[in-house]
Formats: structure tokens, C-alpha cells, sequence
């Protein structure tokens, strides 16, 4: 079965995925907003599934990263070069308990996190100055509404002749007026998630209980 | 350059560079690492790669060739050493003074 959901905190995903795995689905597939799931009768009580974000541009880099996983008793379930989230499944029972075994670490795939939505906002930035440079599209036509169609003489058309007019230009009319505010709440939209995966990486930094080892950072 | 400021080590860091001064991919720094510290260090996996990342940044290890293309393998780098030999020289100082204090 696949389900829609949408996590911005690992953890919290972590712990719906396991809950998922109790009822027997067991993860096959993940992707932007969706999960496939198998039914599995046969889960092990032990039975543990977790997650980690990383982008990787090399082909090298990232079956190295996958060997670790897998010589260290993890199984990669989901995830791509590109995409990110990266789904193990523990497959050796003397392996950790967790793909991290310090909060740094652990911290650390929300800062990842955090940066892929900054520098997607600040991507936006330019592409906003450049539409809203552009005559079609500025900003003060917005108080303008009249201005917004160009269909010569429509405001003298009268009865079904305007209703049709309007209606089919209405679509070009907003786009024109209202575009570069699209581009606007795109953006505080990724800032948004940026900001709410860095609060996430600052609490975990200082979360002791998910510390059995000393921090590996120098 | 001034290595100091690479002091003081982390115990897992510490480690970590002790298992490479024999080249190595990532799984087996990780089994070392456990085997010197008596089954007390265990690194995760993630943990693990997020270190080498670091180190590597830092200069204090490298990856030489390898002969699996789908394992890297590490090995510390000269300065690595030579900041394993200040840890080894401070942590040496820290245990001589509570030897002398009977601890």
C-alpha cells in the first residue's frame, strides 16, 4: 500500500515507520511525500528501521557510504544519489541499535536538511528579481485590477459577451498580477522549513539521551 | 602550522586515528575501534561516516587506493600523526600527575 505523509523531524518519522512495521508493513519505497509499504507478517520483534539525509554527486561516494551500511548490518531500503533521505533497515542482530551512535551525528542530517531548503530559497531570490523586473509581471499591477486585462475594450463589452471575455482572460490576468507574489511565498515557505530543520539540529545537539558513545566531533 | 588547535582530542576521535595508522575502509576503522577500546567505543555506522567526512576535512586522514571500488580506503595523514603524537604527549602528562597523586 502507499501512503502520503509528509515529516520534517526524523525522528518523528523514524518512530511512524516502526509503528508501521509493528502492524507488519514493512518500507520498500520512499520518495517526496509518499511511502510503499508490503505487508509482512515476519517482522522481528528487534526490528529496527532509520534514517539519514545526505546528498552525494559522485557514484564513488555514495556506494561507499552504502558498503559502511551494509558491512555494519544495515540494509538500504530506499533512497537515491540525489533524493536525500537515505532508509536503512537493520539486518544483523549485533548491530547498533541506531545508524547513529552520537547526538553530533545525529544532529548533523538536520543542518544537511536545513541547508538543501536554504539554498533553494536563495535560488528562488534571483528568478523573483528577474520576473518582477519584467513589465508583464510587477508588482504594483496588483492594486491595479482593471489594468490586469488586456483584452482591448473589455470593460465597455456588456452582458454574456463580457462574462465570456473576462472569465477566459481571468487565468492570464492573475498570473500577470499576482505572479511575483507566488515567487514571494515560495520562498518564505522554504525559508520557513530551513529555519524550523535548523531549531530541530540546535535541539539535537543537545539531546544526551541519544549519546552511547563520546562525540566523534575533534 | 599550529596543530595545537586540534587539541584536545575526543576519546571517539582518539580512536578513530589510533585504528588508522593502519589503512583501512570505513567497517574495519569501526571494528578496530571497538576492539581497542574493549568493546566500550561501538561507532554507528552514520556516526562513522560523518567522522571520516571531518578528519578528512581536517587534514588528519586521507583516502589512499583501494582495491574494492565500492570501499574507500583511509589512512592518517602525516599531520594526523603528528597531532596523535601531541594528544599521546598530553594525555601521558595528565596520567603522570595522578600517578604521583597516587589516583
Amino acid at each position: 500500500m502507499t501512503v502520503f505523509k509528509c515529516f520534517m523531524d526524523f525522528k518523528k518519522e523514524e518512530q511512524w515507520l516502526l509503528e508501521m512495521a509493528r502492524k507488519g508493513n514493512r518500507l520498500i519505497k520512499a520518495g517526496n511525500g509518499y511511502y510503499k509499504f508490503i505487508y509482512d507478517a515476519n517482522i522481528p520483534d528487534n526490528y529496527s528501521i532509520k534514517t539519514d539525509y545526505r546528498t552525494f554527486s559522485k557514484d564513488g561516494d555514495y556506494n561507499n557510504y552504502l558498503s559502511l551500511f551494509e558491512d555494519s548490518g544495515w540494509r538500504h531500503i530506499a533512497g537515491g544519489k540525489w533524493a536525500g533521505n537515505q532508509y536503512f533497515e537493520r539486518v544483523s542482530p549485533d548491530a547498533n541499535d541506531d545508524i547513529f551512535s552520537d547526538s553530533f551525528s545525529s544532529a548533523g542530517r538536520y543542518k544537511r536538511y536545513s541547508y538543501m531548503w536554504l539554498s533553494i530559497a536563495v535560488a528562488y531570490l534571483p528568478l523573483m528579481v528577474v520576473y518582477t523586473q519584467n513589465w508583464i509581471v510587477s508588482p504594483d499591477k496588483m492594486f491595479h485590477f482593471k489594468e490586469l486585462y488586456l483584452t482591448p475594450g473589455l470593460w465597455d463589452m456588456k452582458g454574456a459577451k463580457f462574462l465570456l471575455a473576462f472569465l477566459f482572460e481571468t487565468p492570464f490576468a492573475l498570473f500577470r498580477g499576482y505572479s511575483s507574489l507566488i515567487f514571494f511565498i515560495i520562498i518564505l515557505l522554504y525559508a520557513y522549513c530551513a529555519i524550523k530543520s535548523y531549531r530541530l539540529y540546535k535541539k539535537e545537539l543537545k539531546n544526551i539521551t541519544h549519546q552511547s558513545v563520546p562525540n566523534t566531533k575533534a | 602550522m599550529n596543530l595545537n588547535k586540534y587539541l584536545p582530542l575526543t576519546e571517539t576521535t582518539y580512536y578513530i586515528l589510533l585504528a588508522l595508522m593502519e589503512p583501512g575502509h570505513g567497517y574495519y576503522i569501526m571494528q578496530k575501534v571497538e576492539e581497542l577500546s574493549d568493546g566500550k567505543v561501538r561507532i554507528a555506522a552514520g556516526t562513522m561516516y560523518g567522522a571520516i567526512e571531518n578528519l578528512i576535512k581536517q587534514g588528519l586522514i586521507c583516502s589512499i587506493a583501494s582495491p574494492d571500488p565500492r570501499r574507500k580506503v583511509y589512512q592518517i595523514t602525516q599531520q594526523g600523526f603528528e597531532v596523535l603524537k601531541l594528544e599521546a604527549a598530553r594525555l601521558r602528562h595528565l596520567v603522570l600527575l595522578a600517578d604521583q597523586r597516587a589516583l
